[in-house]
């Protein structure tokens, strides 16, 4: 037999390693074609302060989460699409140049440096909020701002403040505060609650808020059992049935995406969504549902933002367009760096400035409308002031397997942070 | 009792489908001298072949295990493929080149299964009918997991007696040996080699179509799952068979208990379990030593 190769041993486990990552990718959106830019970018950096905006979009493009970052992505570069059929931004055209951070912080990092290479200093986008509190330090040092429009980590914009940050999108606090807020008020009877969420920062954030504000509200609330998964874990067995065994009346869940549909669907033979009363998945953009068609259990959904909860006219263009360009309906990952688009664009003008000094300062306080509604960057943290969307999932039998049978929006200033 | 049966099925579910997917990459090793990194992509594409041919139509018991066989051999063709176009030139080259080239191979399907079906996770239903528990000692197990268990063991059976009672077990037992000798005894190696490669892919492919139905199907889910059976196959000794059996057991079942008692440990059990075995015996359970 041949000798034990330690070598190749090795060489195996480090590729492993950078697996995890996977393979990098670069893409240059651009709607004038100008993919010089990388190739040449001294001349790029020429470009900006000439007739052309750069605006980054960086977030996990590959990877366990790299569909978010994609279907974010599709967001921007439908507002720079429908910006420069308008004219652009105080009459310069407006390009959307992309990098993809892995949804690791070192290569959020990199993805920060080469893009300011190439002259950006708007940034939107970033999925992990290990990357939205790494990046702050390059994007002081490069006079950079970022406007994160997934990212859900309290500390953003609250314990690792910093002023090149701004959050478009809402925050874990507010995620789940609210929900404690609603579901106590809509289901006053299901008092023992379980929990079921990934072993890592979001979903102890994601707990811990939703868990302190039910024990401030509810006096008879009561935790049965508390079950922490390992994040990517691909088998729940264990859990459920153990939280079957603890009975309780409702379940708390912050899986999301590919976590929470093997869930559902080791749960299901179990009965799982039968034997509860209520399950609260807290983000859950309708990609869950839709990977799971037929095997949709009933829940109650978070999101950033659904297409049918409101009625005005920037989301009736937003929903036309995006139906148009991608021949889908846009989720919440589309909308958030949709609106961060024109939040840059609303301060541009507001300010007739590109100075990162002056967009910082418009930017805090600046009110804007959006397909949710008027939002504002609260002046001390940088946290948008936006609503809270839940839906309600039932299954049914249509192709699709599922419907949204109820929706109910919180508003933002009841579930905002405290300031430090 | 259900304290200690939960976590047992779990776990034993976990060691046939991980049992599965080392057998295919100890044979290989053992016989072809390659660690083959490609390994989880085959898992991988198995799931979504069977997703790709199921979804929709035949909604039975019977539809998807056919699915699951057809996409195996479909499978099992392009590993033939692979074999004849890339791995039998790289044999001669220095062992670090092999291992990149089944790493680029492993890049290849995925970005070729990401470009067709996309980044997003997909979902494969359950047949109804197999969609329930059944109670054993008061407790409910997945009907299903008991299945993958059953089919697991009749893997085994299989691979027991192809390799213990068939003329070409021999000549691959012999062939892990020595290999010139093997050659000079008349037995066409380069064939012998395409037959062992494409066994483990089949047995790759098949272990990720069962996979298919319990989890969310991600372009990258075969890199976890060949990590895992890598580190069975190391535990169980490089090239052994029996050994990859016994280790993906150990693995499983203990992976599984430390996991339901001691939940900070998840994730991390099985690389605990390769340190403890690997110090007190450094050539696996069942390996030779040199």
């Amino acid at each position: 037999m041949k000798k034990f190769g330690m070598k190749s041993l090795i060489l195996f486990f480090m590729l492993a390693l950078v697996l995890s990552g996977c393979a990098s990718k670069e893409t240059a959106t651009s709607k004038n074609g100008s993919s010089s830019s990388k190739d040449n970018p001294a001349k790029s950096k020429e470009s900006t302060n000439g007739d052309t905006i750069k605006i980054g979009f960086i977030g996990a493009l590959s990877g366990s989460v790299g569909a978010v970052g994609q279907d974010m992505k599709k967001g921007g570069e439908l507002a720079v699409e429908m910006i420069n059929e308008k004219g652009g931004i105080n009459g310069k055209k407006v390009e959307l140049v992309s990098k993809d951070t892995k949804g690791n912080p070192k290569d959020g990092i990199q993805a920060v440096r080469d893009l300011t290479q190439q002259g950006v200093k708007l940034f939107t986008g970033v999925v992990s909020s290990g990357v939205a509190l790494a990046i702050p330090p390059v994007l002081e040092q490069e006079n950079a701002i970022v406007m994160t429009t997934a990212a859900g980590a309290d500390e953003i914009t609250g314990k690792n403040f910093n002023r090149h940050v701004f959050r478009v999108s809402d925050n874990a606090y507010m995620r789940n505060t609210s929900a404690a807020n609603l579901f106590y008020k809509k289901y006053p009877n299901l008092n023992n609650w379980a929990n079921f969420s990934p072993d890592y920062a979001y979903g102890h954030a994601s707990w811990d808020a939703f868990n302190n504000q039910m024990k401030k509200i509810n006096p008879k609330y009561k935790v049965v059992k508390d079950s922490w998964p390992k994040f990517g874990a691909t088998d729940y067995k264990n859990e459920i049935a153990s939280i079957l065994a603890a009975k309780p009346d409702a379940v708390f869940s912050s899986l999301y995406s590919a976590d929470a549909i093997t869930m559902s669907k080791q749960a299901k033979p179990y009965d799982f969504f039968k034997q509860i009363g209520l399950f609260v998945l807290n983000s859950n953009e309708g990609d869950i549902s839709s990977a799971l068609g037929k095997d949709m259990h009933p829940e109650w959904s978070g999101v950033h933002y659904y297409a049918e909860a409101y009625d005005n006219a920037l989301n009736k263009e937003f929903v036309e367009r995006f139906k148009q360009k991608f021949g889908a309906e846009p989720n919440g990952y589309n909308s958030e760096t949709y609106v961060s688009i024109f939040a840059y664009k609303q301060a541009m003008e507001k300010s007739n400035s590109m100075d990162t000094d002056t967009l910082i300062k418009t930017l805090e306080g600046m009110k804007f409308d959006s397909v949710t509604g008027q939002r504002e960057f609260r002046k001390e943290d940088h946290q948008a002031i936006k609503d809270i969307v839940w839906v309600k999932v039932e299954p049914d039998n249509s192709d699709k397997g599922w419907k949204v049978t109820e929706i109910e929006i919180v508003p933002g200033a009841e579930v905002m942070p405290p300031l430090n | 009792m259900d304290v200690l049966l939960l976590p047992l099925v779990n776990g034993l579910t976990q060691a046939a489908v991980l049992f599965m997917i080392a057998a295919g990459l100890t044979l290989i090793y053992g016989v072809l001298g390659v660690i083959n990194f490609a390994h989880g992509s085959f898992v991988m594409l198995g799931s979504y072949l069977t997703m790709f041919f199921f979804v929709g139509k035949f909604d039975t018991v019977l539809g998807l295990f056919s699915f699951i066989f057809i996409s195996s051999v479909v499978i099992t063709l392009l590993g033939w493929a692979v074999e004849v176009l890339v791995m039998r030139r790289m044999y001669k080259a220095n062992e670090f080149y092999m291992v990149l080239a089944t790493y680029a191979i492993l890049l290849i399907i995925e970005g070729c299964v990401e470009k067709y079906w996309g980044a997003s996770p997909l979902s494969l239903p359950l047949p109804d009918s197999l969609n329930t528990t059944i109670s054993i000692f008061g407790i409910s197990v997945p009907f299903y997991s008991i299945l993958i268990c059953i089919i697991g063991i009749a893997v085994m059976g299989i691979l027991w007696f192809l390799m213990n009672h068939t003329n070409l077990g021999r000549i691959i037992r012999a062939a892990a040996a020595d290999k010139t000798m093997t050659n000079s005894l008349g037995v066409n190696v380069p064939a012998l080699f395409t037959v062992v490669f494409v066994i483990g892919i089949f047995l790759a492919a098949f272990a990720g179509g069962l996979l298919a139905p319990t989890v969310a199907l991600l372009p990258n889910m075969g890199v976890n799952l060949v990590i895992q059976a890598f580190v069975v196959v190391v535990v169980g000794g490089l090239g052994n068979i029996k050994g990859a059996l016994l280790s993906a057991v150990l693995v499983g079942v203990l992976d599984s208990f430390l996991g339901f008692y001691i939940p900070v440990l998840t994730g991390i059990t099985s690389y605990i379990v390769m340190a403890v075995i690997l110090t007190i015996r450094p050539q696996g359970l069942l390996g030779k030593v040199g």
